[in-house]
């Protein structure tokens, strides 16, 4: 392969020199989705012919024009099911696109078809998902991680050459860190979430896989900026995400918590500090803070996030949209049974708490509470992005789980990765080895708005590297 | 934090979420992991953190507003608001209703 090529600039020089034209891309995508996906159960529904969605297809100036994309089965689409991998929306086909699809598809992208991912997105294994678990490609024994592990594993597995996923606590960086690949979160308000069905609304943010950092920027470019129907969203430069690749790394004062290394393993740690030394060789400056408490942290997101769940999903009541309980006698019973058969067992659980941090008699110890630490630990990384200009963290301080271990009852090991959804700062995840065959990434976030260091960074890194260019063995044929 | 049979019913009513064939060990486990944020020592005076986007407001038009704005105007709760309708109803320093 050659180093300097991302996925999509092969693509586009194929299309360009004439050698494919994008529905000869899209075929071939779909060729290796068949061939590989019933091992990995990636994709939850694929689109069979591009044409329905190409609707803008004389664009082909456009980076992304002939590119085929995944997308998490939780961001609208018209073309096909919207389930969010539970019954409740099992049947469900939405009447709009999601902004993030229809930015795409201006671009001449086309939509390869829809991922699994935790039901409503609430997990970290992919495995609750009425479609069943999503496999590990590097190990069909582990899990893939989540929410987004669909995405992950399909763009890991070369059945995608991009996708996008949504991150409320980590569920793109996680799945991205297990999978071997790069995972982002933008800032919060740079991607319009219309038509990314919610689960918690100040934390949500759609983020995107890819093997290259530059491959992650053209789609982030394409799919950022202003939206009337999203009024978090702000009006970005053009080119906002990819207009700093190949800057100089020299004189990046990147912060690093020494305490992090502890609860690693031994050799994960050695694979971490060989990558700090390597980080020093290119210029950058590593500095020694401390984060916050991350046990806190954790607690405060989930606080939220379950309060926000409770309250997002209040909507799917049996009458809108979505699994009707039919044998109701009155209001009530529709109610009550349209959501109990409709919901998952994590879900039903999330809700329940949800609901109970925002009682009356919890709120203030639960909810209010959670908001003002989340403002405290808002205030701690203002005080550190005084010192630094980014931060260098764990992902997930372990490589992929077997598919048989139950991590649910662990919340506390997302204490990485929610940091990023309490402050709404950017984070990437991208690896930087592999250890027993699996591969392990680190983490790296700066504030609000400044994620195009974040990129710059892994790609400069990609240039010295070839951990991003490794295949799982699953994949013989790896054609693009 | 041991939740009562009352408890749960009451959950299990505002929830709109029967409990037949759900278990309640899960539920406890995991409120007794979040229970620990109760002794979290913070600062009276700590302002909640809304969201991202409402800390977008703080920092530009919101501070306008309050140097230009008489203080009872102020006192509306915008912590209630859903944070998705808060700019539409404060971005506006302009906005002669206020």
């Amino acid at each position: 392969m050659n180093k300097s090529m991302t996925v999509i600039d092969r693509i586009r020089q194929k299309i360009d020199q004439g050698y494919a034209t994008s529905r000869d891309i899209f075929e071939l995508y779909r060729i290796k989705i068949n061939r590989y996906n019933p091992q990995i159960n990636a994709y939850t529904s694929i689109n069979e012919d591009c044409s329905f969605t190409n609707e803008y297809n004389n664009k082909p100036v456009s980076k992304l024009y002939g590119v085929p994309i995944a997308l998490k089965d939780n961001i609208c689409t018209k073309i096909l099911p919207t389930t969010c991998a539970s019954s409740m929306l099992r049947d469900y086909k939405s009447p709009f696109n999601a902004t993030v699809v229809t930015s795409l598809e201006r671009c001449g992208a086309t939509i390869l078809g829809k991922t699994n991912l935790d039901e409503f997105a609430m997990g970290s294994t992919t495995t609750h998902s009425i479609f069943g678990a999503t496999r590990n490609p590097w190990s069909l024994r582990c899990l893939a991680g989540g929410s987004s592990g669909g995405s992950a594993a399909a763009v890991a597995a070369r059945i995608a050459p991009v996708a996008l996923g949504s991150d409320t606590g980590g569920s793109v960086r996680q799945p991205a860190h297990f999978c071997g690949i790069l995972g982002m979160k933008p800032s919060y308000g740079t991607v319009s979430r219309f038509g990314l069905i919610a689960y918690g609304s100040s934390l949500d943010q759609i983020g995107v896989f890819s093997n290259f950092a530059y491959d992650a920027a053209i789609v982030l470019d394409a799919i950022s900026g202003l939206d009337p129907l999203d009024p978090s969203t702000r009006k970005l430069p053009n080119n906002f995400f990819s207009h700093a690749i190949n800057n100089p790394l020299r004189g990046i004062r990147m912060g690093f918590d020494p305490k992090t290394l502890y609860d690693m393993s031994s050799p994960l740690q050695t694979l971490v500090e060989n990558h700090i030394v390597k980080l020093k060789s290119e210029g950058i400056q590593i500095i020694n803070i401390s984060l916050p408490n991350l046990q806190d942290a954790v607690r405060t997101y989930y606080v939220l996030a379950l309060g926000e769940a409770a309250t997002n999903l209040s909507r799917f009541d049996g009458i809108r949209f979505g699994y009707k309980y039919e044998y109701s006698k009155n209001i009530e019973e529709l109610y009550l049974k349209t959501r109990t058969y409709g919901f998952g067992e994590e879900v039903k659980k999330r809700i329940l708490l949800g609901n109970y941090m925002l009682s009356s008699e919890q709120y203030s110890s639960f909810y209010l509470k959670a908001q003002k630490i989340r403002r405290q630990i808002y205030n701690s990384f203002l005080s550190i992005y005084e010192k630094v200009d980014c931060i260098l963290l764990p992902t997930v301080n372990y490589t992929a789980e077997s598919l048989s271990n139950d991590l649910e009852g662990d919340l506390l090991e997302d204490k990485y990765t929610v940091l990023a959804n309490l402050t709404g700062d950017p984070a990437v995840s991208f690896p930087i080895g592999h250890m027993s065959s699996l591969p392990f990434g680190l983490q790296l976030t700066t504030k609000r708005f400044n994620d195009p260091l974040l990129l710059n960074i892994v790609h400069i890194l990609e240039q010295y590297g070839d951990c991003h260019l490794k295949v799982p063995k699953i994949i013989v044929d790896e054609y693009i | 934090m041991i939740l009562s049979d009352k408890d749960l019913k009451h959950l299990s009513d505002i929830s709109k979420i029967s409990l037949q064939d759900f278990s309640v060990h899960n539920l406890q486990t995991m409120l007794n992991i979040l229970e620990s944020l109760k002794y979290i020592e913070v600062l009276a005076d700590t302002e909640p953190f809304i969201s991202p986007a409402h800390e977008d407001i703080e920092y530009s038009s919101f501070h306008q507003l309050r140097e230009d704005t008489p203080m009872n105007l102020l006192d509306m709760d915008i912590q209630k608001l859903d944070s998705f309708y808060v700019p539409k109803i404060i971005v506006d320093p302009m906005d002669k209703d206020l």
